[in-house]
């Protein structure tokens, strides 16, 4: 148990690093309490629930309370949808929280001023709207002799043994005139 | 020719627009020159008639020495061009000398389509110029896009953590954009297409840049200012200045380009005016006719059933563009306009490679249909600068042959004979060879002196350039090592020439812009060792033939035998150190930096002082950082393309989510992760999996990775905060 709550522990610290949470005491603070409601989450489960491991609910503790937390942030929506985890983390990524406001995360006590008003998410755009348009080819003639050439390489490819004959003649025709040249 | 209603110091190019009198003046000389020494050559060789490897050197001889007379004949008229100091036929001249009103200027794109790049060296330039658009106060007239067609998952997630990042920094949201390709059709022409079926009506010109590339906010503003005064021009190219030349090889090229470019620009300038080419990059394009006229056809049905595209689209996007009957310019005296250089010769070759295969291309287009004759010649010129190197070869092979042939029989026997021009000109054979020699060094180094005697009388340039005694100290250096390199770039083009005429790939690799890696030895010795074998057994034989054609044929083979150590001499960022700190070799944009050039320079060293990921997460950083840290992770779902209702993952992608957890990523290929990364779904399920499953069922690769993922640095390690 001891070894699995210290695994657990650990995970919820590592993640909560990976949210950018510099400070050590802030962080072991929240680990602590993050991992006091995933055992008292296990305990509470009816007999006979498959045994999950902690550091797994820790980590799903930890994601529902930052879900939490951070939708009592964001305005509310016109449709009344929830926001997910990741629109969450993207708002938050956004406007720099983590940097800015280093002990808020996670601390429903505490929100700075402005803190609320810059996490208007914004939505990430890979470009402006869409305006479509037509870009085709145009046929290229490209001539008499390119099509000769591509007639030519077309049939020594359906026909390899050609390519090696035409090899073949070139070879027997430089060394006659080699033999030629040689002999004046 | 100033039309009333314009300024007046602005000029109505007019009939200026169509060169046909230029160009027939300009050509003749060419052809009257080639012509004289053809007949030089022809004189020397027909000394009682001409066998065959004389035939054939004089067929070779006037290609060879046509393009030398090309070269010479450009830098003499871009010279007079240059003293008469405003050339009537640029298309800078069709602009008053004031700024134009920010309102005035219609929407423009400015593109930059990525490959694998240097993401610190792409963003920072980006940086750069966004800001001098803000400074100079045009920036609400641009959007930058960035278009990654990047299949390294590491510089992708690197890509796209920096976009955020310089986002955030300058506030570019809504300004600057990334779009990554999944699949990368038809590489860098593919992706200007993508953008501008995806966007390109929403703007009226489109400035395609580099990723090496960097532009004045001012120069971009005038670029759209000069086609707003051209409507029937369709791509104005700018003449990027090099910058940032670390390496000696880079030193010299940049120094050659800056000091000897202008004088060819004026005079290609002279002879192309409104027909000119496109270089791909650091131009000004007019959208709708692009759009309509420019997409570029397949080349040929390949025999395995695929389709040939061009791999250099430039050239040909220029004549599909003249076809639809709007002009391309060569904006040559506008400056502002910069770009990186290959650090060494090697890297100069591997991006030659790429370039001889797309200009050989060209070829199969030389009786295009509705091409105009101007556009086939630079077409074919395109196709001779790198034919030029196999013909070369060919013709010095025949030459020693020749040689050989000539002292086995005893002596040089036709050269003392006097007759034809000998005879009239009193001179014995041997005498007129040299003299053939001698016009043709003087051919090869006449621009040269031009060009520095144009720099020397300007005080501001010659100040710029270190002053008399240093440009001509550069003068010397740049003229040895040219001397030295022409015989290996003559091998390495021969080389690719056959390599792709006997059908090898040509892989598309990213441009090295590293300059301050350390010498690689193997890479060195490997790219060399063939041209050093040549060199010593050409010499051998020159030797056994005759001392005197030895040192005749000396100035090829030794740069051929010194290649290794003079490649790896070349490539040395302590020796262009050196060189800068003795201010030699320098140039203008290093002595008086533009502040587009200093921004970026400090930038960039403040991007290099920082860590870099550990050497066992390196090869993985970002896969780790997009499945590791919930804000990236969130971030590049957002950016990659959603289903509406998520769906369970295919069996393929669960096999690998499945091994990439259990194995870790070297388990995966470079394919395998990329699919992973392509797919929002699993990588939402990955991020989520890897936090939540028990150690004992991951890879020790990712318990070590979640043990230091943010210990060094409270920030993942982008491009810009690396």
């Amino acid at each position: 148990m001891a070894a699995e709550s210290d695994e657990a522990f650990e995970k919820v610290e590592n993640y909560l690093r990976a949210c950018r949470v510099a400070s050590r005491l802030h962080r072991a603070r929240l680990a602590a309490v993050i991992l006091q409601r995933a055992i008292e989450k296990r305990n509470a489960a009816p007999e006979g629930t498959p045994s999950v491991h902690l550091a797994t609910l820790a980590i799903d503790e930890a994601r529902s309370l930052i879900t939490q937390w951070m939708s009592g942030l964001l305005p509310p929506r016109s449709d009344d949808r929830p926001y997910t985890l990741p629109e969450g983390y993207l708002a938050l990524y956004l406007c720099d929280a983590p940097m800015r406001w280093p002990n808020a995360f996670l601390n429903p006590q505490l929100s700075p001023p402005g803190f609320s008003e810059t996490l208007h998410a914004r939505l990430v755009k890979t470009g402006p709207e869409l305006e479509v348009s037509s870009m085709v080819p145009r046929p290229l003639d490209r001539g008499l002799i390119p099509d000769l050439a591509d007639s030519a390489r077309e049939t020594f490819d359906r026909f390899p043994i050609l390519r090696t004959l035409f090899l073949w003649l070139l070879i027997s025709a430089g060394l006659v005139f080699l033999f030629w040249y040689t002999r004046r | 020719m100033t039309n009333s209603s314009q300024p007046a110091n602005v000029v109505n190019l007019g009939r200026l627009r169509h060169s046909g009198t230029r160009q027939a003046f300009f050509f003749t000389v060419v052809l009257t020159l080639t012509g004289l020494a053809t007949w030089v050559m022809a004189d020397i060789l027909w000394r009682g008639g001409l066998d065959g490897i004389e035939i054939a050197m004089l067929i070779l001889f006037v290609p060879l020495f046509g393009m030398v007379t090309l070269g010479f004949t450009q830098a003499v008229f871009g010279f007079f061009i240059m003293l008469r100091r405003k050339n009537p036929c640029s298309i800078s001249r069709t602009l008053p000398d004031t700024l134009p009103e920010m309102a005035t200027l219609p929407a423009t794109a400015i593109a930059i389509p990525i490959y694998n790049e240097d993401v610190s060296r792409v963003y920072e330039g980006i940086r750069t110029i966004y800001l001098d658009l803000v400074r100079t106060g045009f920036i609400e007239r641009f959007d930058i896009f960035i278009l990654s067609d990047s299949n390294n998952p590491n510089k992708w997630i690197e890509e796209e953590v920096a976009w955020i990042d310089l986002c955030k920094q300058v506030k570019g949201f809504g300004r600057i954009f990334y779009r990554k390709r999944n699949i990368a059709l038809n590489r860098k022409s593919g992706n200007i297409s993508d953008f501008l079926r995806r966007w390109g009506r929403k703007y009226r010109y489109m400035v395609v840049l580099d990723a090496d590339s960097l532009m004045e906010g001012n120069t971009l503003a005038r670029m759209v200012q000069m086609m707003e005064a051209n409507p029937t021009a369709g791509i104005i190219q700018t003449v990027p200045s090099p910058i940032q030349g670390h390496t000696f090889f880079a030193r010299l090229m940049q120094f050659s380009g800056v000091l000897y470019g202008p004088v060819f620009q004026a005079g290609l300038n002279y002879w192309q005016a409104g027909s000119g080419n496109f270089w791909g990059h650091n131009a000004i394009i007019r959208v709708a006719p692009f759009i309509d006229h420019c997409a570029l056809p397949t080349l040929r049905a390949s025999p395995s059933g695929g389709q040939n595209r061009f791999m250099s689209h430039d050239y040909v996007e220029a004549a599909l563009m003249r076809r639809a009957n709007y002009e391309v310019w060569m904006a040559y005296e506008l400056g502002g306009s910069y770009e990186n250089l290959p650090p060494t010769l090697v890297d100069h070759a591997c991006r030659d490679r790429r370039w001889c295969r797309g200009n050989l291309q060209h070829s199969w287009l030389l009786s295009a249909k509705g091409f105009r004759p101007i556009n086939r010649l630079h077409l074919a010129l395109g196709v001779l600068s790198y034919l030029a190197s196999p013909l070369w070869f060919i013709f010095m092979i025949l030459g020693t042959v020749q040689c050989q042939l000539y002292w086995a029989a005893g002596a040089p026997p036709r050269f003392d004979s006097d007759i034809g021009l000998s005879s009239f000109l009193d001179i014995g054979g041997g005498r007129l060879a040299l003299l053939l020699f001698l016009i043709t060094i003087v051919m090869l180094t006449l621009p040269k002196i031009l060009a520095v005697l144009l720099t020397v009388f300007n005080r501001e340039r010659r100040k710029a350039f270190g002053g008399a005694v240093r440009l001509m100290v550069g003068l010397f250096i740049e003229h040895l090592f040219s001397i030295l390199l022409a015989p290996v770039q003559m091998f390495f083009n021969t080389r690719f020439v056959i390599e792709i005429m006997t059908g090898s790939d040509v892989p598309w690799n990213p441009q090295s812009r590293d300059a301050d890696r350390n010498v690689d030895w193997g890479g060195v010795i490997r790219a060399h060792a063939g041209q050093t074998a040549v060199g010593v057994v050409w010499a051998m034989i020159a030797l056994r033939i005759n001392p005197a054609f030895f040192w005749w044929l000396s100035p090829v083979t030794f740069g051929l035998m010194g290649s290794i150590p003079i490649s790896a001499l070349l490539s040395m960022p302590s020796v262009g150190k050196r060189l800068r700190l003795m201010k030699l070799l320098i140039i203008p944009a290093e002595s008086h930096p533009p502040s587009v050039v200093t921004h970026l320079e400090k930038n960039l060293e403040a991007t290099h002082r920082h860590l870099a990921p550990q050497e066992w997460i390196a090869p993985h950083y970002g896969l780790m950082q997009v499945l590791l840290d919930p804000y990236l992770n969130a971030a590049h779902g957002s950016l990659i393309r959603h289903r509406r209702t998520p769906r369970p993952l295919n069996r393929y992608l669960r096999d690998l989510t499945d091994r990439l957890l259990a194995k870790g990523p070297d388990d995966l290929t470079r394919r395998e992760q990329m699919a992973l990364l392509l797919n929002a779904q699993a990588v939402a399920e990955l991020h989520e999996r890897i936090w939540q499953l028990p150690e004992a069922q991951l890879s020790p690769w990712w318990k070590l990775a979640m043990r230091h993922y943010n210990i060094l640095t409270d920030r993942p390690q982008t491009a810009l905060y690396r």
